[in-house]
């Protein structure tokens, strides 16, 4: 079922009107939760972000999802990261003030997988920008024209779901 | 294009309040979770908490059924408490930081029975680092046996080997070192040779002598001035040096006499092994007593040892960020880093706590206790924890309960002090398998004293017991007549007869040394009497044999150790004379120099040059 509706919200997405730009800053926001341990602040401001500015949720959604299982494999990496920034002897004063900030604390940045993913995310936002919205372009030119007569395809365009996804759709 | 869709944020704040819903609902849970989880990777041992609730906008929290497993008795609560209610102060909240202003206890037990173990269940699960130190320390302690067995046979010297000796080993290195010291210093002293500075000084000290301002002139007389002050200079440029070069030699030289004192405790050590291994103990009463109580002093103290590791581990001293293992979650835990700075507030803080309270049961009496300053970073805080316990009156059980004590960690070198004295204990009865024997010993007095400063630790635990019994546990006692001399039934019958007439017990376990590993000594009444009992029987056979395994020992190190001192003390008197002869030939020309000054400056008796600076003391 979840793959289902993953692959229903994929296509959906791809064909909606939104424009690859929107389609490749909901999958950048996306991979954010996806990337970055999930219970943290800084996620819900992306959350918040991903559903205030005009960007395409079903993408975002597909960007979390795609995003997760690359998160857990390259947390050692993440952690490692974060710890060579938070262990940076120029860095201490840096952290020191931030840590003894109001607030600030609750975004768990002193923990070394979230900050070196947060980086990691910063850091491939661009990339994952520019490779989606070209994938995205090049799909829309040479397969969905082949793949809008496939049966299955149609069925499943059809479905109670898609009228969800209408909701968010850029 | 809009850049906002605010259609979304409807359902955005229905999510949000979703959120805070959720977390209404449960962040008591996550709390209970967390002082499990937290409390359990602490201790080593299972933490439960029945519940606890957060009254976030009256700034408390109540905790009901927390139980603190034993971590060396799984089915012991070292300490079991029926309700907490603290209050905390909310602005630290938003910095993640937890400061209790008050905390009132309610149903406070100790040592109290679980029904379910409380090791922690995961068989790969490691021990703590403060449990692993206490095991190896545990483990490590060398416990002598009353083993007689090499007595009326022939003592096989041969298996004291050269290369199982400490003394010898030592001896090597400290030649080792002696070698490479006096290798290195020999280099520094050819560069800090003062002799050219020395003779050029006295050259000129030679030709200015009888020379005054009259003879040079006035510009003569300034040139000779700079003269003498450039080289005097140099000279004490070369003093510094060379004393500089003196104190390092002065400091290695004592590293090297404190390898060389520690040589005849190495050669303690290897009497005590030579003589294990031909079978015959020390019957000295501290080796004695050693034997007989040494296994109940290492688990008297292994708790001890534990807590200290324990504070050193989770209360570190200094503002340096402290690293420690992330939250237990689906992703990586990673690595939290602390951030600790002063004059903020510490991660955890508990200002004051009092406690009052009257228990039933077999410790039945009135409690008082109090404790204040307990940090997570005691250098923020800025002040040392301390605490105190008290028995007001008494039901049952203790008599009289009295422990008073500080940790501080508020500045970098840690200063641990605690003082017990506790009337009316029951231990349980303690297996003494070298007399083959149990000891009961129901109604004790007992004293405990640890003061450890930095690296160095001193304590004291003292059982007094004014009525003992003793319970002979060894089966075959009728054979113990007709054993040979020596033998294990001959060396329980002997103890047994000395003991079983010892009505009182003094039983002093010293430690001192390192905190993760200090030295342990026991002194005992009884182990004085089977020590004097054991001497007179066969202290003449035993002295023999112990004579022939140190003359073995004697025989294999006594010519290495030697030679390692006798490096030490030519490296000591070379070194140091010739540093000496150094800084009196400076000091000398130093001394004319001035006085050649001295004689320049002066036109007449009395009557300095005005332009003339002054001479540097």
């Amino acid at each position: 079922m979840f793959l289902l509706k993953l692959l229903q919200s994929l296509i959906s997405t791809l064909n909606s009107e939104g424009t690859p730009r929107q389609i490749a800053a909901g999958i950048a926001l996306g991979a954010a939760l996806g990337l970055t341990p999930l219970v943290n602040v800084h996620n819900l401001l992306i959350f918040a972000a991903a559903c205030l500015l005009n960007v395409s949720f079903g993408a975002f959604l597909i960007g979390w999802t795609v995003f997760v299982p690359l998160g857990f494999a390259l947390d050692p990496l993440f952690h490692a990261i974060g710890l060579a920034f938070l262990q940076a002897p120029g860095l201490t004063r840096f952290w020191t003030a931030l840590y003894n900030t109001p607030s600030v604390p609750l975004t768990n940045f002193n923990n070394s997988v979230v900050l070196g993913s947060v980086v990691g995310w910063v850091v491939l936002w661009f990339p994952i920008f520019f490779l989606a919205r070209w994938l995205v372009v090049k799909y829309r030119a040479h397969v969905y024209e082949r793949l809008k007569r496939m049966k299955f395809f149609q069925a499943l365009a059809a479905s109670k779901l898609y009228n969800y996804y209408l909701m968010f759709r850029p | 294009m809009k850049l906002f869709r605010w259609k979304a944020v409807v359902p955005l704040v229905l999510v949000v309040a979703l959120l805070v819903l959720g977390w209404t609902l449960f962040v008591d849970r996550l709390l209970r979770k967390g002082i499990e989880s937290g409390g359990t990777a602490a201790v080593g041992a299972k933490v439960e908490l029945a519940s606890a609730r957060i009254h976030l906008f009256r700034g408390n929290v109540t905790l009901r059924g927390l139980q603190v497993t034993n971590p060396n008795a799984p089915m012991t609560n070292i300490v079991q408490l029926d309700e907490i209610v603290a209050d905390i102060a909310l602005l630290p909240l938003l910095e993640k930081k937890v400061v209790v202003d008050t905390v009132a206890v309610r149903g406070l037990r100790f040592n109290t029975p679980r029904t379910t173990s409380g090791a922690i269940p995961h068989p790969g699960a490691p021990p703590s680092r403060a449990s692993k130190s206490a095991l190896g320390w545990a483990q490590s302690v060398n416990i002598p046996g009353l083993d007689l067995s090499g007595l009326g046979q022939a003592t096989e010297l041969a298996a004291v080997r050269p290369d199982s000796l400490q003394s010898l080993r030592e001896a090597r290195a400290l030649a080792a070192r002696a070698d490479s010291m006096r290798g290195a210093f020999e280099r520094d002293l050819r560069a800090a040779d003062p002799t050219p500075v020395a003779d050029s000084a006295k050259a000129l000290a030679d030709r200015l002598r009888g020379a005054s301002a009259r003879s040079l002139g006035i510009q003569g007389t300034r040139d000779a001035i700079a003269s003498v002050q450039r080289v005097l200079g140099q000279v004490r440029t070369t003093r510094d040096r060379v004393t500089s070069l003196k104190q390092r030699i002065d400091t290695a030289v004592a590293g090297l006499q404190s390898g060389a004192a520690a040589l005849d405790r190495a050669r303690q050590a290897d009497y005590a092994y030579a003589q294990h291994l031909v079978k015959v103990p020390s019957l000295s009463a501290p080796d004695v007593s050693m034997a007989l109580f040494g296994q109940m002093a290492v688990a008297k103290l292994k708790p001890v040892l534990y807590w200290t590791n324990l504070a050193d581990h989770y209360v570190p001293p200094g503002l340096k960020p402290q690293p420690n293992p992330g939250p237990k979650r689906a992703r990586m835990a990673g690595t939290t880093v602390r951030f600790p700075k002063l004059h903020t507030w510490p991660t955890f803080l508990l200002r004051h706590a009092d406690a009052s309270l009257t228990l039933g049961g077999a410790a039945a009496g009135a409690y008082g206790a109090w404790i204040e300053g307990v940090t997570t970073e005691p250098a923020v805080y800025g002040g040392p924890m301390r605490f105190a316990a008290r028995r007001d009156s008494a039901a049952a059980g203790l008599r009289q309960l009295h422990v008073a004590g500080l940790i501080d960690r508020s500045k970098p070198e840690p200063h641990d002090s605690v003082d017990a004295l506790v009337t009316g204990v029951a231990f349980p009865p303690a297996d003494i398998a070298a007399a083959g024997a149990r000891l009961e010993f129901p109604d004790n007095t007992v004293q405990f004293s640890l003061d450890r400063r930095g690296d160095g630790l001193a304590g004291l635990l003292h059982i007094t017991a004014p009525s003992v019994r003793w319970v002979r546990t060894a089966s075959d006692t009728a054979a113990a007549a007709s054993a040979p001399l020596g033998s294990r039934p001959w060396v329980e019958a002997m103890v047994w007869r000395a003991v079983s007439s010892v009505r009182d017990l003094d039983l002093q376990i010293r430690f001192s040394g390192r905190p993760d590993a200090p030295r342990l000594g026991v002194t005992s009444n009884v182990g004085a009497a089977v020590s004097s009992a054991l001497t007179r029987e066969v202290g003449a056979e035993v002295a023999k044999v112990q004579a022939k395994a140190r003359a073995r020992v004697d025989s294999l190190v006594g010519q290495q150790v030697a030679a390692a001192r006798a490096k030490v003390t030519a490296i000591q008197n070379d070194l140091q004379t010739r540093l000496g002869a150094q800084q009196q030939q400076l000091q000398d020309v130093q001394g004319q120099l001035e006085s050649r000054l001295q004689d320049l400056g002066q036109v007449m008796p009395g009557l300095r040059l005005p332009s003339i600076p002054r001479i540097r003391p």
